[in-house]
């Protein structure tokens, strides 16, 4: 008899040891099969969505970043004033580029002085309603409008334009990464509805024979 | 042959002992079954979860690979993105254009022989400074702007009469 209940002693015991490392080991090597799971879903909806994005993620790329770009755009601004207050038959009389300044954190802003005369107040107001249209995109100020005494307009104002640094790192490649949202696909629409800067590509002139090269 | 026991009958266990002798002997055994299928179901456990676990990150090397190849779109996308969240931050920002508009609706009902003198727009307000020859020409103008329906408010700021212009008002709508 002494046999059988050492037998059952022994038993309870290894059980109890069993139960207890077993049970842990068992569970954690659930929780890293379970996190091994959830890291494989992240990485497989990543790559899904860059498959989904990769032919048309170029166009959006050039729309945001020449609407915010990462330089300071002085003077495609200031280029496209000049644009439209040409397009709506006004004289543009002064530009002042003033010091710039931290709008927020990573986003720096320069404040644009302008001033405008024109004949008719309908060729003024066109011209400020069409600041909003065109990259990079900014801001109106304070406007005043004078009428002169032959009859013309004069208007000034301060048009604030933006920009900002480029992301310096890629998130880790085992981070979530999501699609635009439905806010954020409103927002790429209207900034690709944006007139965009036309620059000019100078080609380097060749080598040509010049008969008389004083003259 | 007949079988002789020679120990005495005063020595012979009694029935309970026996009976106790054996239940414990089958509920060792029973228990040693236990512990055996107890191990068998923790070590078996062990061993699915610990290939299930291999094999997927076999399939995340592959899926890191592929996305590592990608990598020029990624950036793409991240940059999209990081220059979308800023522009929404800028496109808040309290500006003139609504008040433009205003001026827009003003200028629509502006009736014939009133002419604006100045107009200062802020990102609250329009202030604006009409003239005109007379005073059935005002009254028109207020007149508009009360069925217009479409002002906040709006306060005169001035009232006067200059021999050479007529009558100028000045005006602020919010």
């Amino acid at each position: 008899m002494a046999i059988p209940v050492a037998v059952l002693l022994v038993v309870a015991i290894l059980f109890i040891y069993l139960t207890k490392v077993g049970y842990s080991r068992v569970t954690k090597q659930i929780s890293e099969y379970k996190l091994a799971q959830k890291t494989e879903n992240i990485l497989s909806g990543k790559l899904g969505l860059l498959k989904k994005v990769e032919s048309e993620i170029a166009d959006d790329t050039d729309s945001t970043i020449l609407a915010l770009p990462d330089k300071n755009p002085a003077t495609w601004s200031i280029s496209q004033l000049r644009l439209k207050s040409i397009e709506n038959g006004l004289t543009m009389d002064s530009i002042n580029v003033a010091n710039s300044n931290s709008f927020e954190e990573n986003i720096n802003s320069i404040a644009i002085g302008v001033q405008i005369t024109g004949q008719e107040l309908a060729q003024i107001l066109s011209f400020l309603s069409s600041l909003p249209t065109f990259a990079p995109i900014s801001t109106t100020g304070e406007i005043q409008m004078e009428k002169g005494q032959d009859g013309g307009w004069a208007a000034n104002t301060e048009v604030s334009i933006y920009w900002s640094k480029l992301p310096p790192t890629l998130p880790a490649i085992d981070e979530t990464l999501n699609d635009l949202s439905n806010e954020e696909k409103t927002v790429l629409n209207k900034v690709s509805s944006l007139t965009k800067p036309t620059f000019t590509v100078l080609e380097p002139s060749g080598p040509k024979e010049r008969l008389t090269p004083f003259n | 042959m007949a079988r002789i026991n020679l120990l005495p009958q005063e020595l012979k266990p009694k029935g309970y002992v026996l009976k106790l002798s054996k239940t414990l002997n089958k509920l060792a055994l029973i228990s040693i079954a236990i512990l055996l299928a107890a191990a068998f179901v923790f070590l078996g456990s062990f061993i699915f979860f610990s290939q299930q676990t291999k094999a997927s990150l076999g399939r995340q090397e592959s899926l890191k690979s592929e996305i590592r190849a990608l990598e020029a779109t990624e950036q793409k996308l991240i940059l999209v993105k990081d220059r979308i969240q800023k522009i929404g931050k800028v496109l808040n920002v309290e500006n003139t254009t609504e008040e433009l508009g205003v001026l827009k609706q003003i200028v629509e009902i502006l009736p014939e022989g009133v002419s604006f003198n100045s107009v200062g727009i802020s990102d609250s307000s329009v202030e604006l400074e009409v003239t005109a020859p007379n005073l059935l020409s005002i009254g028109q103008f207020f007149l508009s702007i009360v069925n217009s329906q479409g002002f906040q408010k709006v306060t005169v700021t001035g009232f006067s009469y200059k021999l050479e212009t007529g009558y100028v008002v000045g005006l602020i709508f919010f």
